[in-house]
Parts: C-alpha cells; structure tokens; sequence
C-alpha cells in the first residue's frame, strides 16, 4: 500500500509542476524550456520567504506570485514576439531564459542548497497500511488533487475557460468579440509559471533547493506533457500520477531500473498513441 | 584615422606581448567541473588552487611567474576529454583535475601520451591509482578505498548486526559498495540486511527507506553524495530514519550539507577528507588565509586542492629544476610534511600518498559559527587504511 501512497505523491508533485508547461503548451503552443528554472526560482524564493517570515504557508503564496508577476512582464517584454514564429525561436529564447534566472539565483543566493522545511504538524510520518509514511507527502496528495479539481472546473466548466479556449482555438474570433487576446495570453503564461513556482515551493521539503534541481525534473515534466497529449489538464494528471506509480513500483522492487521503465513507458506510448493517451481528436469540417 | 592606428597597434601589442610574457612563466592546466552536479566543489577547488598559488611566494616557483588557465568540463567526462586536449596541445607544465573517476581517467589518458605531469587531488576513484595508473598522473588526495577502511573501522566500533546499503547504480561506487561488503563480512560479525542502487538521477528514495526498515538492520551505509544525498537525508527524516537506525556513510554529509537538510543531519556520521576545525599549525594557517581572501570557511575539497597545490611546489623549489621528469622522479618519494592533514608521503609504487582517515558526526554547532558541524571523532594512521601495493 505504501507503494501506491508514494507513487500518489510522486505523481501529485510532477503534476503540480507539469500542469504548467501544459497549459503554456496547449493555450499558447510555445515550448517554454524556462519552466524547470522558474521551478527552481520558485523554491528559491520560497526559503528567502520562509527566511524573513518564518511560514512555509506565506511562502506557499508568494513565490508563485511573484514568479506569475515576473513572467508575465517576461510575456510582455520577450514571449509574446516569438508566437507567431517558428519553435525554433522559442526554444532558442526560453533556453536564453534559462541562462538568465540561473545567473540571477547563484548571484543572490550562491551555490551551496538551501534548507526549505515542512511547515509544523507535516515534518513528521504517520503510519498507514502498517508502513511509515511522510505526513508532507499525505499532504501533497491532497493539494494536487485540489489543484486538478481547481483548474478542471475553471478551463472546462467556467467563463473564464471558455474565453482562454476561445483564445486558444480562433484567436482572431476571439479578438472580434472583443476578448482581448493579448492580455489572455498574458495571463495564460503567467498562470503557467506561476504553478512551476509553486511545484517548486511544494518540492522543497522533499529535494535539495539548489541550482540544479531545475534541471533534474524538466525531462520528466516533458514526458508527463506528451504522455498526456499535448496542452490537455486532464491527461497531465493521468500521465504524471502514471509515472509515479512506474517510480514507486520500480523504486520497491528495481531501484536501478526505476529510469529504464520510465523510458520504456514512454516510448510505448508514443509507439501506441503519438498524440498522447489523452489527445483530443479534431474535428474536420 | 590616428586614433584608429593607435588602437590597432596597441591591440597588436597584446596579441603579441601574451606569448612572449607567458614563455617566461609556470604554466599550470586546470579542467575541473565548475558548473553541473558537481560545481560546488570545482568551484572550492578553484579557490583553494588560486590562494595555494597566492601563498607560495606572492604567485611565483623559483622566481617564476605561474600562470594558470582554468576550463569548466560541466560534471561530463567526455567535455573533460575535449577541453584536456585543448589545454594539453598548449604544453603545460602542470594539468590539475578532473572531479569524478572518469573525467580524471579520460584527462590522465591525454596526460600520458603528451607526457605531462598530471597532479589528482579531487578524484578518488581506486583506478587511478590502481589498474588504470599512468607515468604521469600523481594523486594526493584520498582514494575511496581508504574511505571504506575508515567506514568497517566504524563499523566494528559500533559491532552493528545487520547493515543495509544504498549506492548510486554506477560502476565506482558499485564496487566500492562490493568492496565494503566483504571488508566488514570478512573482519566483523555484522550480516549485510540487504541493498539497493538508484540511478544517479533518482532523487526519491522513500520506498528504498522503507525497505531498509523492513530489513532489521540497525545501520545504513549511505554512499550517495552530493545533493542526491541531501535528498536522502531530507526524506530519511520525514520518518524518522535516524531513529531506528544508524545513518552513516563514506561522504554522505558535511557542514554545507548538513545546512540544507536541517535537523535531520544531526547524528549522521561520515567519513571525510578534511575538516577546517583540525587544529594543527598548516590547517589553521590555511583556514585563516582562506577566510580572509573569501570571507567563507573552505570545505574538505578546497583542503585537498590547497595541500595538494603547495605540495607539488614545494616540491619544484626543493628540486631546483622545472624539468618535467626530474620533477616526477622526485615527487615519487616526496614526503610533504607541511601538509594541512599533518603529513602525507607520496608512494612510488602506485603514486598514491598516504594519508591518515578521518571519521566524523554533525553536531550542532556554537554561536557564530555554522548551525551544524561535522566534528571529527576518529582519525586513523595511514598504516590502517592503506593496503600495502602489493594487495
């Protein structure tokens, strides 16, 4: 049973940090490679909170707000004149991005990692099933279901969604309407990074805060992306909680193969559905 | 037009001058990781070189300028391989690096076939100094079986029943796990309760815990280090590991470490190279240096980059040359008593110096001071933890 309650928090965490890049990738076909250093900027942020406040709950609230404030100023300034181009640029500008926010961090916060701790009450285990298991990581569990029913019911059954699909599917009839598809867009990528930055703070308490960390999940953030078809919420979910159980089960049994199974997952399907195991189907006219 | 002609001939005039000033100069070859998983301990080996050559006469051997160019490999062996060949086509006199096993193997390979003078003091795999030595590559800094000899020597002081084991799932540290095994079934009671290797990209261990309680072991060797040990230890502490076992391990912490796991590394013992509180005449005076030029204290790494760096030219000025192969012949026998670990004597037959062990535990640590300490609990004469070279 263990292995399901940790496989459940492995995939909560990847998806709190996937859904993200999804929405980026499905509501604005840009492929941001910056995702993992907002990521990392976002756990950063968090301990320097934590620092000066002592609350991993303020810090829960504000380095994703402040990285959701900075990116979409990133939006406005650089984001927003390479939609229209090929991918080639975009990855090519997220990955200058990257340089960037990995310069800025080692500047103001240097090399060594930094301690980010579970918040009191969530530091300790709790036994279930017979096993002992990380109270943060119960907790992580029901967060990221709450942040799946959040954006489930805001992207597929409010106003508010309609408009951000709108924009997404017929910009240039949304704009006819009078939405105006700059802001939306803003939003959109601001929101994004705003849930990278939060997948950080939520990862601290597990892994090291250090300048690396963006760089050690933005693969599997990816495969979570494809896996679950490109830009759908519903299908991030499913494949991050998919390959988390893959970790669990392979961390109880296969420690050393834990990446070989991944991969393998991963490229079976992509041999099966290459759109994703969620893909929308278009329709034709 | 003038101003332009001024330009151009004072550019000339760099181009030109560098050469000519650089072939007076000791011209020392650094490849080391600066950035990647491994940039935290470039970085303080950078800074322990840079101050040993401060230090030794104001920058200058035998009245020698020395000059040293530095090259970022970025954790990855086959940039060791492609920058060492950049710095070695230029003829060093000296190559320092690389940090892992096989960035050090892959340097010292381009080392040997331009015969240059190839100074190890980060790398600690056995191979360097054992089946893969080379004419050319000298280490003074640890080798990883010695860090073993120093983990059994703990293991038989704490008579451990059953001792889980977790490594990275890669060759080095796969046969030092291999090698520890047979160390402490062969020269102790202690059962080995079972073992596991992650990938060195896994950063989530709680079902590998959970297995090693399930064991009955009463110790766990952790030879995971680096942050992917930070990880460990973070999570271990989540269900309170410590509580029910022993965490021990070759390099599983130090202060900086210990800072970013937090209370959880309180208890955790660790072998380590060196430690900035050894209260000896040469450590000191390097700590105080080494303070005072980057308001830091330096870690175990920039210990063994420091000693090594003045060994080697201490030992240039005792042999009065700067022929490379006198140099060699030298050092082979070369005993460095001015050493920041007391004294280390370099062997001619595996050009390994031996060293003496040290053993250590975080504890909290003094007003002012880091919040956590790593204090030095046991340090074992050479003789204990160095096989003869026959072995």
């Amino acid at each position: 049973m263990s292995v399901v309650v940790i496989g459940l928090s492995i995939g909560m965490l990847l998806f709190l940090l996937a859904v993200g890049l999804t929405l980026i990738f499905g509501m604005l076909g840009v492929i941001n490679f910056a995702h993992g250093a907002l990521y990392m900027l976002g756990a950063y942020l968090a301990y320097q909170t934590v620092q000066w406040t002592g609350s991993f709950w303020i810090a829960l609230l504000a380095a994703p707000l402040i990285v959701a404030i900075l990116s979409a100023a990133m939006e406005m300034v650089a984001i927003r004149r390479v939609y229209m181009r090929d991918h080639f640029y975009q990855v090519l500008l997220t990955f200058g991005l990257i340089l960037v926010i990995d310069e800025l961090v080692r500047s103001v916060w240097g090399l060594q990692a930094k301690l980010l701790s579970a918040p009191p009450g969530l530091g300790s285990s709790v036994e279930l099933f017979g096993s002992d298991v990380s109270a943060y990581r119960l907790f992580l569990i029901g967060f990221g279901t709450l942040v799946s029913l959040v954006f489930f019911l805001v992207l597929e059954r409010s106003k508010v969604g309609m408009i951000v699909r709108g924009c997404n599917h017929d910009s240039e009839m949304a704009a006819c309407l009078g939405i105006n598809v700059a802001r939306v867009r803003t939003w959109i990528f601001a929101i994004g990074s705003g849930m990278a930055a939060l997948g950080g703070v939520a990862a601290g308490p597990i892994y090291p805060v250090d300048t690396n960390m963006g760089f050690a999940v933005i693969i599997d953030c990816f495969m979570v992306v494809v896996i679950g078809g490109m830009g759908n919420i519903r299908g991030s979910l499913a494949g991050a909680l998919l390959i988390g159980m893959i970790r669990a089960v392979g961390q109880r049994y296969v420690p050393e193969l834990i990446g070989v199974l991944t991969y393998l997952f991963f490229i079976a399907v992509l041999l099966a559905t290459p759109q994703g195991l969620f893909s929308r189907r278009m329709r034709q006219a | 037009m003038k101003t332009i002609r001024i330009a151009g001939a004072a550019f000339a005039a760099l181009i030109f001058a560098s050469p000519v000033a650089a072939q007076d100069a000791y011209h020392i070859a650094a490849v080391i990781s600066l950035t990647g998983p491994l940039g935290f301990s470039g970085i303080s080996f950078k800074k322990a070189t840079d101050l040993a050559i401060e230090m030794h006469n104001g920058g200058k051997v035998m009245g020698k300028p020395i000059q040293i160019v530095w090259e970022d490999d970025e954790s990855k062996p086959q940039v060791t391989a492609q920058k060492g060949a950049k710095l070695a086509a230029g003829s060093p006199d000296l190559m320092l690096g690389s940090a892992t096993t096989p960035s050090t193997l892959a340097l010292m390979k381009i080392t040997e076939q331009r015969k240059i003078p190839h100074l190890i003091t980060l790398g600690g795999g056995d191979p360097i100094t054992g089946a893969a030595k080379t004419a050319y590559a000298w280490r003074t800094t640890i080798r990883l079986d010695m860090e073993n000899r120093t983990g059994a020597a703990y293991v038989r002081q704490m008579k451990f029943k059953k001792i889980y084991g977790v490594s990275f799932d890669y060759q080095v540290t796969r046969q030092r796990w291999d090698a520890f095994k047979q160390l402490v079934t062969s020269t102790t009671e202690t059962k080995i309760a079972g073992e596991s290797f992650s990938p060195v990209d896994n950063m989530d261990f709680s079902l590998i815990i959970e297995n090693a309680m399930r064991s009955g072991a009463d110790g766990f060797w952790i030879d995971l280090p680096g942050t992917v040990g930070t990880a460990f230890l973070k999570q271990a502490a989540q269900v309170n590991l410590k509580g029910k076992m022993k965490l021990f391990g070759p390099v599983v912490v130090d202060d900086e470490a210990a800072a970013a796991i937090g209370d959880g590394a309180l208890g955790v013992s660790t072998g380590t190279r060196w430690h900035w509180s050894l209260d000896n005449p040469e450590s000191k005076k390097f700590v105080e240096a080494f303070k005072k030029k980057y308001n830091e204290l330096p870690d175990q790494y920039a210990g063994e980059a420091y000693d090594g760096m003045a060994w080697w030219l201490a030992n240039i000025e005792k042999t009065g040359t700067f022929d490379k192969e006198k140099l060699l012949q030298a050092f082979a026998t070369s005993v460095w008593d001015k050493s920041i670990k007391g004294k280390k004597t370099m062997r001619a037959c595996d050009h390994q110096a031996t060293q003496v062990g040290y053993w250590g535990e975080i504890v909290p640590g003094t007003p002012g001071g880091p919040k956590y300490v790593l204090k030095i609990t046991a340090t074992y004469p050479p003789e204990d933890i160095f096989p003869p070279c026959t072995q």
